[in-house]
């Protein structure tokens, strides 16, 4: 058979943006990473330097100052219990609304939609005034920013596993489980947890994403995690800083396309069980 | 493997806010029989299976499996299998997998499990394909894979939400052989739901007709195409002409209208339309009074008539002598 599609070029206007924008966010991150990585006075980073005294000296610095490892620990606990405590109420949540309460589906969309327009400031300030006079203990402890960052997290990782239960024929599938002796928990995590796996990763790396990346609630909170260490450790020892900034903004990413991928893939993978029935 | 199993519907009432699903339904379905629930759409069949598989809790009402009142079991200890019209396979699960699932959950020991799967794969002709995953198998595969998945648990009652209605013409015909032929030979008692009439009339061993969520006429299949009970079922139930002879409308089967060769004594008629179904001729036909009736023929070769022929129409009402007299109707 002919083929009969023509091969559309992107238009120069179009590579001309892309250009420009992949320069405008890429050009800080490669001075960024000059300075992290090259031992050479700032005054003399230009052209003639480039491939000059590359180093990871200032990052070994910094994986060696003791105060580093408790904060990398402490970030790493506080995504695990937040990745644990978003599964716990965000997965039942989106589950209530794809099987029981489509009528609220609106309601529950707005209502995850909120960290976007409350800033971090208000909500700490607003939480942690109720929380010192209710349970002072609670805000002594560091976990005390696993809520917080669940509902920093909320609006992508809410959107994320209900697209999951969105793409699979939810209802139908928990159906059969239970006509098939399955309790309901059972029917969760045989049926309906293996069936939504990218989407729980998605949910996870974007959950991780946004710990990594939190400033303004640690804080304000006063925890020593990641972020704050890198922040405070700037006047000590700038190039690790900076050298641990470009590789979490590496991980991250990498984490955010890799959340899109499964995103991507799981929908295609839907798209096929769909294709096979019709 | 054999369970004989009746199950009964006791005065069940069912409402979605102000839509009554279904009205003092009752019903009695004996042990190993197929019953279907034949009816249009929004008639309550679908809710009635699904308070059976105890998805749905009636307003009011039992449900009873032999004399045991299942009403508030929840639908996991209930031992229905059930089917569904969609593909409700486990995407994550190969075929073998997905019908030995309900033997894990009975936790039953993984060689008596595979055993007992391979058996029900071997009846639905699918035992060659238990490493498949469902997105590799075909609509008809899938559903026979369901099938076998619902039977292997050994269910009380079986439970089949228009499990043909995904499927092309050929495969349908083939499945629902293949649940006929399954479920006699199991004796499960079993819950057939459709709105094709055709469906229904082939599969089953009674049919329950229900219109706006009760039951219009309970009976075996050749009762309720020639003895309706009610004027929906007799116009639900095949087709039916409607024909006024002086001041009387009767109900008339399109295979009990003859059409012969025109003579000057016969009832005129005009052929309208005339298309050829293989076996049968179906043809339209306008009788001189203006009345449009449809008509069925057996076909034989050289003896079709074509659009715009004169031909006599007679009627064969011998053959509905009882039925007549039953018509809803036969109005004055």
């Amino acid at each position: 058979m002919a083929k009969v599609t023509r091969e559309r070029r992107t238009p120069l206007w179009a590579w001309t943006i892309i250009v420009a924008a992949t320069l405008f966010f890429a050009l800080p991150i490669l001075a960024m990473a000059r300075f992290a990585f090259q031992r050479v006075p700032v005054a003399l980073l230009g052209r003639d330097t480039l491939f000059d005294r590359w180093t990871l000296d200032g990052l070994i610095d910094m994986f060696q100052d003791p105060e580093f490892r408790p904060a990398l620990w402490l970030s790493l606990r506080i995504s695990t219990f937040t990745v644990l405590l978003t599964f716990a109420v965000i997965l039942p949540t989106a589950l209530w609304v794809n099987t029981r309460a489509a009528r609220y589906r609106s309601l529950v969309e707005t209502a995850t939609m909120l960290p976007y327009v409350v800033p971090p400031i208000a909500l700490v300030v607003g939480a942690g005034g109720a929380f010192r006079d209710l349970v002072p203990w609670f805000l002594r402890s560091d976990y005390c920013l696993v809520p917080f960052y669940a509902v920093l997290a909320m609006p992508f990782t809410y959107r994320t596993l209900d697209t999951g239960l969105r793409s699979i024929d939810l209802r139908t599938l928990i159906e059969a489980s239970r006509s098939l002796g399955a309790s309901m928990p059972r029917t969760l995590f045989r049926v309906v947890l293996p069936n939504i796996g990218t989407a729980l990763s998605g949910a996870t790396f974007l959950t991780i994403t946004v710990v990594l990346g939190e400033f303004t609630i640690a804080s304000l909170l006063l925890k020593p995690t990641l972020p704050l260490y890198m922040s405070y450790s700037q006047g000590r020892n700038p190039q690790g800083a900076l050298g641990l900034a470009v590789i979490l903004l590496g991980l991250t990413t990498l984490l955010f396309f890799a959340a899109t991928r499964l995103r991507r893939r799981g929908r295609a993978q839907s798209r096929v069980t769909i294709g096979a029935i019709t | 493997m054999n369970r004989l199993t009746e199950l009964s519907f006791e005065s069940i009432t069912k409402s979605f806010g102000a839509t009554v699903a279904l009205s003092n339904f009752e019903l009695v379905v004996r042990p190993g029989e197929l019953m279907t629930l034949l009816g249009p759409s929004g008639c309550g069949k679908t809710t009635a299976l699904r308070i059976a598989a105890g998805f749905e809790r009636p307003d009011s009402g039992k449900v009873l499996v032999g004399d045991v009142d299942i009403t508030a079991r929840p639908a996991h200890l209930r031992r229905m299998g059930m089917v569904f019209q969609s593909y409700s396979l486990f995407p994550h699960l190969s075929v073998i997998d997905n019908v030995t699932f309900g033997l894990k959950m009975q936790r039953v020991k993984r060689d008596v499990s595979r055993t007992r799967a391979m058996t029900m794969l071997e009846l639905v002709k699918l035992d060659g394909l238990t490493a498949r995953y469902p997105h590799q198998l075909s609509g008809g595969q899938q559903q026979r894979v369901a099938l076998a998945r619902a039977l292997t648990i050994e269910p009380d009652v079986l439970l089949l939400d228009e499990p043909l209605s995904a499927l092309d013409a050929k495969v349908r015909t083939e499945v629902r052989d293949e649940i006929r032929s399954l479920t006699t030979r199991l004796g499960t008692t079993t819950i057939f739901v459709t709105h094709d009439q055709e469906e229904a009339l082939g599969i089953s061993d009674r049919v329950c007709v229900m219109n706006d969520g009760v039951v219009e006429q309970v009976g075996v299949p050749m009762a309720i195409y020639d003895s309706p009970a009610s004027d929906f079922v007799a116009t639900f139930v095949g087709e039916m002409n409607r024909l006024r002879l002086a001041n009387l409308e009767t109900l008339v089967r399109p295979e009990q209208v003859v059409l012969g060769p025109a003579t000057s004594s016969g009832t005129g008629a005009t052929v309208q339309s005339a298309t050829f179904h293989g076996s049968i001729m179906r043809y339209i036909v306008q009788l001189d009074d203006g009345q449009i009736l449809k008509a069925i023929a057996a076909h034989v070769p050289g003896t079709a008539f074509t659009a715009g022929t004169r031909v006599d129409v007679s009627v064969n009402f011998e053959s509905t002598t009882e039925s007549k007299s039953t018509f809803g109707g036969v109005t004055p």
